[in-house]
């Protein structure tokens, strides 16, 4: 399969699964915490209505996974872009600056590196309490750190670029160097990174919540489906099965999707 | 050799340190920020039996004086009483759980090491055929699956329908209890390193030294093991610090779902219901294992590639 053909076919799943989680919860007669007195715990049929079967308390399983899907979603995109930010400045600024606050900012993103995420997480949701809210806080903490070092190796590698040594030389101002001539060429990396960050978000927030640290009931999350799913696997295994396709769906199609951009601008240049 | 790494454990270690000193001080002060104490409780307790609490673990006095109290009795070894599981400590707790969890991340990395490294060796020679976009399509789908997907999946399959193996729990000794556990830790992690060997060993076939290898008439097999085995490992090497960081953290999951008494047992609830001491210490001992394990997997890169001696210890 060539390159070009893997990007549109994962973009377009990635799409698909995106207007799914999106405008799916609104199509269906049933909502994200209705319960079906009369249909608990049935398995997936066309019958009753429900496609991919009821939860123990007779809440449809395709509902509450779409939904769940775009709460995982909405988490990732909203935590990378605060990674993307924080991490993107923070690598800026070393990468432009260099020299003391380039040393010490980059012992403190070796210092993030020390630590599993699991327990930066788990330390959040003791201050913060648990919660959508923890989630965010904690995913954007741990998506910074690799943003950062690209960010700097990205920039020092710019601010060697002939074309840059050549404003400087003419006498550019830095800060108008860094904004004019060395930023815009960081946009392209710093997405390609984003395709990356977000599956790893995606997962990273199911971990959380399927630990019962993240999104709460009634909410769904791909993570406290999973869980829920996890524990009725023997009687109910459809409750497992629709959110763990959904979650692999959405984290395959992206990391593949990264991947291949990243090699194709790779072989590009 | 010997001179690099020296300097690299110095290094390490001078790194190492105040790395561990930032854990503390930030863990310490995260936990205290947090709102609520270990001794809330339904019921709300007597004002005389709390503060007599307190006065016992030491929560009456100010925070500073609980901070040096604190350094002080770590740096001596001791992790303090657990705040709510009665009368154990917190390092007897430590004791109890790691083996079992060394155990499990162990096995887990030398199972992923193998099945990565020969799939990755196997699909790059035998890239763009049959065995190799099987193996990517298997790799892509055991990086998406979380541990604590593949692991009521494979409970379901291989204990609750064959029967051929035990649901859950743990007896000493008993080797098929850690079957299915070390397996769904495994996964994910083999499956990165199968993509990671398969890049690096391309690069590693492309290189003239191989072409010259193979002009020498060198046999197939030799070629392999003893000409592309050897750069391909470097790259695997580098990503093992954060390899084990992720095993180390599946491991939390996977020992909740088969009810492991591993490390990661009363860490969550401890967590929840403020147990300063117990979740400071394991946070502290994980984060020594991480640094411990980053340092092992740079010694090995310097082992087995003479070049960065050269350019001096990898940072």
């Amino acid at each position: 399969m060539s390159r070009l053909l893997r990007i549109r076919l994962t973009l377009a799943l990635f799409g698909l699964l995106l207007v799914a989680a999106l405008v799916g919860p609104a199509l269906s007669p049933w909502s994200v915490a209705a319960l079906d007195w009369d249909h608990p715990a049935v398995a997936p049929t066309w019958q009753a209505g429900h496609w991919l079967g009821t939860d123990t308390l007779g809440r449809d399983v395709l509902v509450r996974s779409l939904a769940g899907l775009r709460v995982s979603l909405s988490i990732a995109l909203l935590a990378s872009a605060i990674g993307l930010l924080l991490g993107g400045a923070t690598g800026a600024l070393a990468g432009s600056v260099g020299g003391f606050v380039d040393g010490l900012l980059m012992r403190i993103v070796d210092v993030g590196y020390a630590l599993p995420v699991v327990l930066v997480a788990l330390l959040l949701t003791v201050v913060l309490g648990r919660g959508a809210s923890t989630l965010l806080v904690a995913a954007g903490t741990v998506g910074w750190l690799s943003t950062a070092r690209m960010v700097r190796a990205e920039t020092q590698r710019l601010a060697l670029a002939p074309y840059v040594l050549a404003a400087r030389l003419i006498g550019v101002a830095p800060v108008r160097l860094f904004w004019r001539h060395v930023l815009p060429n960081l946009i392209g990396p710093v997405l390609v990174q984003a395709t990356l960050t977000v599956p790893s978000l995606v997962v990273l927030e199911s971990f959380l919540s399927f630990l019962g640290l993240g999104v709460q009931e009634p909410h769904a999350s791909l993570g406290n489906l999973l869980h829920d799913g996890a524990r009725e696997m023997e009687r109910a295994p459809w409750l497992l099965l629709a959110p763990a396709v959904l979650l692999v769906s959405v984290v395959g199609a992206l990391t593949v999707l990264g991947e291949s951009v990243r090699d194709e601008i790779a072989h590009a240049d | 050799m010997r001179n690099s790494l020296w300097r690299l454990l110095l290094g390490r270690l001078l790194f190492g340190v105040p790395t561990l000193w930032v854990v503390i001080t930030v863990a310490f002060l995260l936990v205290r920020l947090a709102p609520g104490g270990p001794f809330d409780a339904e019921q709300r307790l007597p004002p005389a039996v709390k503060a007599n609490l307190d006065r016992t673990f030491g929560l009456d006095r100010p925070l500073v004086e609980q901070y040096q109290r604190y350094l002080g009795r770590v740096l001596h070894g001791d992790l303090g009483p657990s705040l709510r599981l009665r009368d154990r400590r917190v390092i007897d707790l430590v004791r109890e759980g790691l083996p079992v969890s060394l155990t499990l991340g162990g096995l887990a990395l030398v199972l992923a090491l193998l099945v990565g490294i020969s799939g990755g060796l196997l699909a790059a020679v035998r890239r763009g055929r049959a065995a190799d976009r099987v193996l990517a399509g298997v790799s892509v789908l055991a990086v998406a699956l979380p541990p604590y997907v593949t692991a009521p999946l494979l409970v379901w399959i291989f204990a609750v329908y064959l029967g051929w193996l035990p649901v859950a729990g743990w007896t000493a000794g008993r080797w098929l209890d850690l079957v299915l556990p070390v397996v769904a830790l495994a996964l994910p992690t083999a499956g990165s390193l199968l993509r990671i060997v398969r890049a690096s060993a391309l690069d590693v076939l492309a290189s003239p030294a191989i072409q010259a290898a193979r002009a020498r008439g060198l046999s197939a097999t030799r070629i392999l093991w003893a000409h592309v085995l050897p750069p391909t490992l470097s790259p695997v090497l580098a990503s093992l610090g954060g390899a084990a960081a992720g095993l180390l953290g599946g491991s939390l999951v996977i020992e909740s779902v088969f009810g492991l008494p591993g490390m990661g047992r009363f860490l969550v609830e401890g967590a929840l219901n403020r147990d300063y001491t117990l979740v400071l210490g394991k946070v502290l001992v994980y984060a020594v294992l991480v640094l411990v394990l980053n340092l092992g997997a740079d010694l090995g890169a310097l082992l087995l590639d003479p070049r960065l001696d050269r350019r001096g210890a990898p940072r």
